[in-house]
């Protein structure tokens, strides 16, 4: 009775240990590059993500642990409710067949695990470390507009961002002073023109969160600096000067002069 | 018989206590004149600091404890390079600029310097636009200058501003000591620990422990060092407001394995020192009044008492009461100015060779100092012997000659 007993209670251990480890291995990362021989194919699903105009969740891991494996279920259940918008790309860091999209990113010394939502555009949108839900998975989501600028800004260019009530083809419609700010063989490489409607509601977040006054005549230029500071608005009369001018007042360093000592804004003694 | 004749033989009439009055005078002086030497020195390197580090945060290993803010790298202990990103991708307001070092010892030609790994701002600011569109909420300006490609990199901002833009992994900047002691100049070649460094910058004498390093890229130095991804201190060119809005706590909760202090805590200690002292030249002067005061007050009486006698020879022969007046008055100025301008001299000689040990700042001599020692010592000294020298012209010569 006794044996029965005892042998039906392994059966049991051994039973709901099969079935646990089935469990994991539905969590389970892909292998990686280097343990099956293959060619990264990150940065091909990249690339098949951006020309079928939709965002990639890139999941960077190092060694799969409890807290990778959890990142890494909860982003494939969320990723799964919106397969129309967005992939997800699996990325172990330590494999040297990832180094490139590794160094492109910059993720070398990153905390791990970590996912970054990627744009069409190649700008990323949002970075989450560790611990997320499906909702921030979803703020990554923005619009045309923002991505644009993002991506701009990420290459540490000035962004012309300009509000007009019909964007035409090429920059065309934008202000004379942005468009001369581009011409300038000065700035030019170093500028974007992003082109938005004030009538296009995709936008009407992203413009509230610049502060812009949307009721200003059209057009007007909102000028922005990298990572993502605004430094002025301009409306349709101002010139190229005055935008270079607000540049060049913006790059005076702020703490100079002792705005940052006792003096100034910084602690008192 | 001349003024000037009567007043030099009053003055060595009673040597003995003279030296005496002197003395306390002199050394009452020095004291205070050291002490405020050292002091406004101190206190102005404390100002200037905190000018151009007043709103800068330091992330540090818990376990080090600082003195020094330029030295705040100089530990053995690490944290990792991680911290860099977390805290870049944080929603956290005010870390746009962040400067991640790591040191170590290199032996140069026999002499000593440090190598220090930065990371540039263009490896890292990209992650801090990971926020997203959150980052154009962020403030404008708060320490941090918007940077663009075609901006000009002088690296020699790096002492100023601490913080680079850009920085490629064979780039080297020298500080103002190395470069001297090993003759380099731009685009000279440096080989640290079997590898090559280009010499991109020399970068201009700051006065501190900065000036005896060699910059390289992090990355670089962390090879060498063969310590992997870790840094020594991350340093974080505050945003004035953001701090006082409590950026400090906010950057503890996010690394709770660090240690995260400001300049003014650092500076604490000092800024402690420099109001200590100037508590203590205010009871020094407190001291020298009373007792110095004291002391020359009963030295003139007790010689215009010794001394009655002349002065009633000298009133008889028709010396007026002003006259002896003047006489123990222009006594006390000449003791009161030789104690002044002693005391200044060697006040200064002191606080110009002890300042720099005690205060570790370099001190030079203050002119205005010899003033208010003149003014202090002849006031102390006119003012104590006011009395004696108005008793001295009231005698009665009659009365003095009834003694006799």
């Amino acid at each position: 009775m006794k044996r029965s007993v005892f042998s039906l209670l392994m059966v049991a251990i051994l039973g709901s240990a099969v079935v646990a480890q089935d469990g994991l291995r539905m969590a389970r990362l892909p292998e990686s590059s280097a343990a099956t021989g293959r060619q990264s194919g990150a940065v091909a699903a990249l690339d098949r993500a951006a020309a079928a105009n939709k965002f990639a969740f890139v999941f960077f891991w190092k060694e799969q642990n409890p807290q990778t494996d959890r990142a890494w279920g909860v982003l494939q259940a969320a990723a799964g409710k919106m397969s129309d918008w967005a992939e997800v790309v699996s990325v172990q860091t330590s494999d040297p067949a990832e180094k490139p999209l590794v160094d492109r990113f910059g993720t070398s010394r990153a905390p791990m695990p970590l996912v970054l939502a990627v744009a069409p555009c190649g700008a990323v949108t949002k970075a989450f470390s560790s611990v997320f839900d499906e909702s921030q998975l979803r703020s990554a989501f923005v619009s045309p507009g923002t991505q644009l600028c993002l991506k701009a800004l990420q290459d540490r260019k000035l962004v012309l961002l300009c509000v007009v009530d019909q964007a035409g083809p090429n920059g065309s419609g934008a202000p004379m002073a942005a468009q001369e700010f581009k011409a300038d063989q000065r700035f030019g490489a170093a500028s974007e023109i992003v082109l938005v409607s004030a009538t296009d509601e995709g936008e009407a977040g992203f413009l509230k969160e610049l502060r812009v006054d949307t009721r200003a005549p059209r057009p007007f230029t909102v000028l922005l600096a990298p990572p993502g500071s605004v430094i002025g608005q301009f409306d349709g009369r101002a010139s190229k000067d005055q935008l270079l001018a607000k540049l060049a007042a913006a790059q005076s360093n702020p703490c100079a002069g002792g705005a940052c000592g006792p003096g100034g804004c910084g602690p008192r003694k | 018989m001349r003024m000037r004749t009567l007043v030099w033989r009053e003055i060595f009439e009673r040597k003995s206590q003279l030296v005496t009055s002197f003395l306390a005078i002199l050394l009452g002086i020095t004291v205070i004149v050291s002490i405020k030497n050292i002091t406004f020195y101190s206190e102005k390197a404390v100002a200037r600091e905190m000018d151009s580090l007043g709103a800068n945060i330091l992330i540090m290993p818990k376990s080090v404890t600082l003195q020094d803010y330029y030295a705040a790298d100089m530990q053995g202990d690490t944290i990792p390079e991680e911290y860099v990103t977390q805290l870049a991708m944080s929603d956290l307001q005010g870390l746009d600029n962040l400067s991640p070092k790591l040191s170590m010892p290199v032996e140069l030609q026999g002499r000593s310097f440090t190598l220090t790994g930065i990371l540039p701002k263009s490896e890292f600011q990209a992650k801090a636009a990971w926020a997203g569109a959150g980052i154009f909420t962020r403030p404008a300006g708060c320490g941090a200058m918007p940077t663009m490609a075609f901006a000009g990199d002088d690296k020699k901002t790096l002492v100023r501003q601490r913080v680079i833009e850009n920085l490629e992994q064979d780039e080297s900047l020298v500080g103002a000591d190395v470069a001297t002691a090993l003759a380099l100049k731009e685009g000279d070649r440096l080989s640290l620990l079997g590898r090559e460094f280009k010499v991109t910058a020399l970068l201009p004498q700051t006065g501190t422990i900065d000036d005896s390093r060699v910059f390289a890229h992090l990355h670089t130095v962390q090879e060498l060092a063969d310590k992997g991804p870790v840094v020594s201190a991350i340093e974080v060119v505050g945003c004035c407001q953001e701090i006082s809005k409590g950026l400090v706590g906010k950057i503890n909760r996010l690394l709770p394995e660090a240690k995260v202090v400001t300049i003014t805590q650092i500076a604490d200690a000092q800024i402690k020192m420099n109001h200590m002292m100037s508590r203590l030249s205010a009871i020094f002067l407190v001291i020298i009044v009373v007792v110095g005061g004291a002391g020359i007050a009963n030295y003139m009486f007790a010689n215009v008492y010794e001394r009655r006698r002349e002065i009633g020879t000298l009133m008889s022969l028709g010396a007026t009461s002003f006259l002896i007046q003047r006489i123990f008055l222009l006594k006390a100025l000449l003791l009161g100015i030789a104690g002044g301008v002693g005391g200044y001299l060697l006040g200064t000689l002191l606080a110009v060779v002890l300042g720099p040990k005690l205060a570790g700042v370099p001190v030079l001599p203050m002119p205005v100092l010899a003033l208010w020692a003149l003014l202090i010592s002849t006031g102390l000294t006119l003012a104590a012997s006011f009395f004696p020298a108005r008793r001295a012209a009231r005698l009665d010569p009659c009365a003095t000659f009834q003694e006799i």
